[in-house]
């Protein structure tokens, strides 16, 4: 048996158990399908392109606060509500927090990617705390206390309210993400981009920018954690600042590196 | 805001500025000797000051069983590793593992220190060593690993010595009396004795470094194996020990900042962390690598502080994390060459 064939029988057998499994463990694999998104972008950057971020989780907060604001906030439902039905409102949230974390992202990215390596972790650690108070303290994300009421996913009609509906979604984005990341590192760039551990100067004579890869593998990275930010939103349906703090930061990391953090599918079993 | 607040800041910032250079001092010491991002470095300053709050009150600060423990673990740690044939330094084993926590001993169930100064000389003896032993047993079998590594035992060092923090001092937080009571008008300014002896200490432990740099030889073979490892080994400098030097002395500096600040601000636990983060910002001002520009940046975070704390208090850390946005960049506008990582 291979390790193709054991991993789709895993898949195949969680899906099978999914509607008999205890409520408990239903929101667990959820929460292990959620971390495991931002450790597979960590991945990507620690284990394939030789960087460390401890900041993921500022990442995650944007993209939680994007759809939680453009969802709840009276400003943004009342200019959108003769363009858009509100089912679609989540939608639009996901696009406003990537196109947030894109920017936000290559910009730090464009900023610390290009020095050395040990400014770009203290720089994480440091951005990290910052995004952590700016959550904390604007008023109309909440504050310290958040925002609650957040509405739930509706696809085709079918509404994700539960954990036990919006778990197989979380699940098919992780294995999709999983398996495009997979193709990625088989690919022209994916050769370049693990080019970048070993030694930059290598890659640079062979005539990879390693400025401008390292910068595009930290925004990919980047926009996986925000869409785990999206789901963890309209999972718990109540946003605040403390699971996005800097220790779950440092957490996302130690997912990534205890799963072993060259390989994208050991990390399906390291998060809690 | 007049000039009457503008000075009051200024100050403030001066103040805090102080001890957020001398984080960076120790930090950037670290670094450029053992290539360990010291993060813990924080942890120590809450230590110093818990533990002279506990002395303060009469209690027996558990910072000495986890020194004692340290020690019984170096020990045994060094006999594992000259069993299996290893050459041990017996010497500076006995020094950092067996002299100074049988002094820390001493002072504190024998002595039963009364007075604050000799509070303060017992919390220094009872952190300085943790450096060195902490670095024996968490970093020196790594010394060979990749800066990443090093930074990531850092981190999770860090997560232990807090939990450890909450364990020893609990939840609450702990303030300690002045070392100086005075109070000062300079130029229709009130000014803290408290805050004089904070400035003063700084700039005579910044003196004394450089002097200790400069002048003696021990401190000019630190240098020597932060500039090359390999040449200064071949130069007969034992670099083994060079990493116990800079994490006592990185230690000592974090006793000194805790004694500094617990009088000031109430100390937690956790206190540590966002002290010495501030005093990463201001080492990085410095590229982690020039102890003078590391200073400069410290009093422009201290600065920061203060006027960010009048003007937008909630905005504080926010203001303060985010300048090494900035400063990142302009070093990076100043970096063109690609470097390649160990």
């Amino acid at each position: 048996m291979t390790r193709r064939t054991l991993t789709l029988l895993c898949i195949l057998a969680l899906a099978l158990c999914w509607p008999w499994l205890p409520d408990y463990t239903v929101t667990v694999f959820s929460y292990i399908a959620l971390y495991s998104l931002v450790a597979a972008g960590l991945v990507m950057l620690t284990g394939i392109g030789g960087m460390t971020s401890f900041g993921q989780a500022a990442f995650v907060a944007l993209g939680a606060y994007s759809t939680a604001w453009v969802c709840t906030s009276p400003v943004a439902t009342s200019a959108l509500a003769e363009v858009v039905a509100p089912a679609l409102l989540p939608w639009l949230g996901l696009a406003l927090g990537l196109l947030l974390t894109f920017v936000v992202a290559w910009a730090l990215g464009a900023i610390t990617l290009k020095l050395s390596g040990h400014y770009l972790p203290l720089c994480t650690i440091a951005w990290g705390l910052s995004l952590y108070y700016l959550f904390g303290n604007l008023d109309f994300l909440g504050g310290q206390t958040g925002i609650t009421g957040l509405p739930a996913l509706t696809v085709g009609g079918l509404s994700l309210a539960s954990p036990r509906a919006l778990g197989p979604l979380i699940w098919a984005v992780l294995l999709l993400a999983l398996w495009a990341l997979h193709n990625l590192l088989d690919s022209r760039e994916g050769r370049a981009v693990r080019a970048l551990k070993s030694g930059r100067v290598m890659a640079e004579s062979m005539g990879v920018d390693t400025a401008r890869y390292r910068t595009k593998v930290f925004v990919l990275a980047a926009l996986l954690a925000a869409l785990s930010g999206w789901l963890y939103a309209h999972l718990q349906r109540f946003v605040n600042p403390t699971p996005f703090n800097i220790n779950i930061g440092i957490e996302y990391l130690f997912m990534a590196v205890v799963g072993g953090s060259g390989h994208l599918w050991a990390l399906c079993w390291a998060p809690r | 805001m007049d000039s009457q607040i503008a000075l009051l800041l200024g100050q403030d910032g001066i103040v805090n500025g102080a001890v957020y250079g001398l984080m960076a001092l120790a930090l950037v010491l670290v670094f450029s000797v053992t290539r360990v991002i010291f993060i813990p470095q924080g942890e120590l300053v809450a230590y110093g000051a818990l533990s002279m709050a506990a002395l303060n009150t009469g209690k027996v600060p558990a910072t000495l069983w986890l020194l004692v423990a340290l020690a019984a673990t170096t020990l045994v740690f060094e006999a594992w590793r000259w069993k299996r044939g290893a050459t041990v330094d017996w010497k500076s084993t006995a020094v950092w593992a067996l002299v100074f926590p049988a002094l820390a001993c001493l002072l504190v169930l024998g002595l039963h220190p009364a007075s604050l100064a000799l509070q303060a000389v017992t919390v220094l003896v009872l952190i300085a060593p943790l450096g060195p032993l902490i670095y024996r047993l968490a970093y020196r079998p790594l010394a060979d690993a990749s800066v990443l590594i090093l930074l990531i035992v850092s981190v999770a060092l860090h997560g232990v010595l807090v939990g450890l923090g909450l364990l020893f001092f609990g939840a609450e937080g702990s303030r300690t009396p002045a070392f100086s009571e005075a109070r000062f008008d300079i130029a229709g300014v009130a000014v803290s004795g408290q805050s004089l002896v904070v400035v003063g200490v700084a700039i005579v432990l910044v003196l004394l470094m450089f002097v200790f740099f400069e002048r003696s030889i021990v401190g000019k073979a630190l240098r020597a194996t932060a500039m090359n490892r390999v040449g200064a080994r071949l130069m007969g400098i034992p670099t083994d020990l060079s990493g116990d030097l800079s994490f006592a002395l990185a230690a000592l500096i974090g006793a000194v900042s805790g004694l500094l600040i617990a009088p000031i601000t109430t100390v937690y636990y956790d206190t540590g962390f966002l002290i010495g983060l501030k005093g990463f910002v201001a080492a990085i001002v410095g590229g982690l690598g020039s102890y003078p520009i590391a200073l400069l940046g410290a009093l422009l975070v201290g600065q920061l502080e203060a006027f960010s704390s009048f003007w937008a208090s909630a905005f504080k850390e926010v203001l303060v994390f985010a300048l090494i946005i900035p400063v990142l960049w302009w070093r990076s506008l100043n970096s063109r060459h690609v470097e390649d990582e160990e």
